[in-house]
């Protein structure tokens, strides 16, 4: 039987009964179009993080206080754990490293900051002059802290949006603001940056460590960040610090080392594991859709039984009514994850012109996997029907009323 | 040689515990060119023999020999292309598919012949299906679907998708059952000039005035073929 007229003969009995055939691609429309969107979230949400992670600063290391157990879980004990760093393990892994190009302690806090009419409410933080090394800053204004502002003095560098909405067009170095009460000079300002990691760095006050241990009333560390001399040497940074601050905790590693490649891995690994998981529940969908197409197909072979025996009577073989039958349920499938699969590329294409910042656009390798998983529903769930309709007794089928 | 031949064929249904004897130890000769009735009250077999003989079915013991080939050793698909290409079947009920114009119910054993032997264009099968229905007088009708013909119309139609594909032999079930006298004549009359051109017709009726358009009439009764005068 020619392929041109199994195909005709498809497509004739789907539009004899257009409304069963359409709501039964909405089933294969959902399945497809959710399988295809979650992917494309899950694969924008990586693309996403990844560049946040990039845009950090090249060969970072991140030191936090508390011990983590596993090694692969994400994000540092952060809270009141009893281990704590200290400047003076700062001061020692700046002396004592060879690895190490920079190494800042950084504290970290919300707080007011307010000019004689404004008053805005940021987040302190205090680091040291090696801040702008480590996370590739550029000061527009004025300067960073020199390395003797290190010892408490009360000086500030602001975000690029802070210094915009306290000082508007004008000039905010040498100018005076207040940090929780306390007078601080404006000596610059950094260029805006935008949000890395959820982190906006626009809207901070810089200051020196000291000088914030003061204004939080506390001589812990948030942690310690340092920048290794290159990619190459950073297993060896790694080992480096972990060496010299256990030597100084007696013998005991109640901190955690981070890099960005570590963490982004990690992070990778939990999206990975999410784009599973919406990729499953989205195939769910996708069974559903074949169910329906199967119970269509069952419906379909007992109602045209006659149709079955008349074929066979003048001269259809039985993989001719087979091939009939299953292509009808490809072509629901198809058709059905083709309409999913459009609808829900121009979804995403639609979503990203709403949200620039996050590329939710499908990737182009998505159709060839929804084409095959499209063909793959049609033939698993419509081949039982099929086989059904091929097995009709021929006389039988005949006298079927 | 004869087109048909039938020795000893006995065909056993079971019904629960019970054995039907539907036909029981028939015995037919049919040669090429015949036009042949079969006669009998329902019941006694003679649909089933029709089914035997358009290898719709197949008896429990005996042989049936076609144009000289026992049927009993051949595959289902090589049954398919003899009912394509050397078969034409008309029913009582016409068994036309109902969502398709006249011109696509002939055309649709064309579209079969394909695995068998030659595939058509599509303007040829319509050429062919167009010749059928002028054979029956329906040219003009072969864009009406079933429900907008009559029952004669309909069984025309019928007939013109037996002879699309050239058959030796037209095997009608009660062709004119459901059709009232003047209709039933008509088809009888088509059957009469179909097998003046050679067609072999084998009809199915209980009526006997029609089976007396035959040339040769054959009386069962209990599944069983009584003696020829």
């Amino acid at each position: 039987m020619p392929i041109r007229e199994v195909l005709i003969l498809a497509f004739e009995s789907l539009y004899a009964n257009k409304l069963r055939a359409s709501l039964t691609m909405l089933g294969m429309i959902i399945g497809v179009g959710a399988v295809v969107l979650l992917v494309s979230i899950g694969n924008g949400a990586r693309n996403y993080i990844t560049k946040q992670f990039e845009g950090l600063g090249t060969n970072l290391i991140v030191v936090q206080p508390g011990k983590t157990d596993k090694k692969m879980s994400f994000g540092p004990p952060v809270g009141n754990s009893k281990e704590k760093l200290t400047l003076a393990d700062v001061d020692a892994l700046e002396k004592q490293s060879a690895y190490l190009d920079a190494v800042t302690g950084i504290l970290f806090g919300a707080g007011t900051v307010k000019t004689l009419d404004r008053s805005n409410n940021v987040n302190i933080l205090g680091t040291n002059d090696k801040f702008v090394k480590i996370f590739n800053i550029i000061v527009t204004q004025g300067q960073f802290f020199a390395t003797e502002e290190e010892h408490g003095r009360r000086v500030t560098v602001l975000g690029g949006h802070l210094a915009e909405s306290l000082f508007g067009e004008q000039n905010p170095v040498g100018q005076m603001v207040k940090i929780n009460d306390s007078e601080h000079r404006v000596i610059g300002v950094i260029r805006k940056e935008g949000t890395k990691l959820g982190f906006n760095m626009d809207d901070v006050a810089f200051v020196p460590t000291k000088t914030a241990m003061k204004i939080f009333n506390d001589d812990k560390l948030f942690g310690i960040r340092a920048r290794a001399k290159s990619k190459i040497s950073m297993d060896d940074a790694i080992e480096e610090i972990r060496d010299i601050l256990k030597g100084r905790h007696n013998g005991e590693e109640d901190f955690t080392i981070m890099n960005q490649y570590s963490m982004l891995e990690a992070l990778n690994t939990i999206l990975g594991m999410m784009t599973y998981v919406l990729a499953g529940i989205g195939m769910i969908s996708m069974v559903v859709g074949g169910i329906g197409i199967m119970n269509i197909m069952l419906v379909s072979v007992t109602e045209r039984t006659r149709e079955i025996g008349i074929r066979r009577a003048v001269g259809a073989r039985k993989r001719d009514i087979l091939k009939q039958f299953l292509t009808e349920a490809i072509a629901l499938s198809l058709i059905g994850g083709g309409l999913g699969l459009f609808g829900s590329v121009s979804l995403t294409y639609v979503a990203y012109g709403f949200l620039r910042s996050f590329d939710m656009r499908a990737p182009a390798w998505i159709f060839l996997p929804a084409f095959l998983i499209s063909v793959l529903t049609g033939v698993l769930f419509g081949v039982w029907p099929a086989k059904k309709a091929a097995a009709l007794e021929t006389i039988d089928a005949l006298r079927y009323e | 040689m004869a087109l048909i031949e039938l020795k000893d064929v006995t065909k056993i249904f079971t019904m629960g515990d019970e054995d039907i004897r539907a036909l029981d130890h028939v015995d037919l000769k049919i040669q090429e060119g015949e036009f042949i009735s079969i006669i009998g009250p329902s019941g006694c077999g003679k649909s089933t023999l029709l089914s035997l003989l358009g290898l719709l079915d197949q008896p429990t013991t005996g042989v049936y020999k076609l144009d000289g080939q026992s049927v009993e050793s051949i595959k289902d698909d090589q049954k398919a292309m003899l009912r394509n290409q050397k078969i034409g079947f008309v029913f009582q009920t016409f068994h036309l598919l109902p969502r398709a114009s006249a011109l696509r119910n002939v055309e649709m054993p064309l579209v079969y012949s394909a695995n068998y032997s030659v595939q058509h264009t599509g303007a040829k099968m319509k050429d062919m299906a167009l010749e059928a229905l002028k054979k029956v007088s329906l040219t003009d009708r072969a864009n009406h679907k079933p429900n907008e013909l009559s029952g004669g119309q309909r069984q025309r139609v019928a007939i013109a998708r037996a002879l699309v594909n050239h058959p030796k032999i037209l095997l009608a079930d009660e062709p004119t059952g459901n059709l009232d006298s003047k209709s039933g004549n008509e088809i009888l009359d088509i059957f009469q000039l179909l097998n003046k051109s050679g067609v072999t017709v084998l009809l199915i009726t209980h009526d006997p005035k029609i089976a007396d358009r035959a040339r040769r009439k054959v009386l069962m009764l209990d599944g069983k073929i009584v003696p020829e005068k």
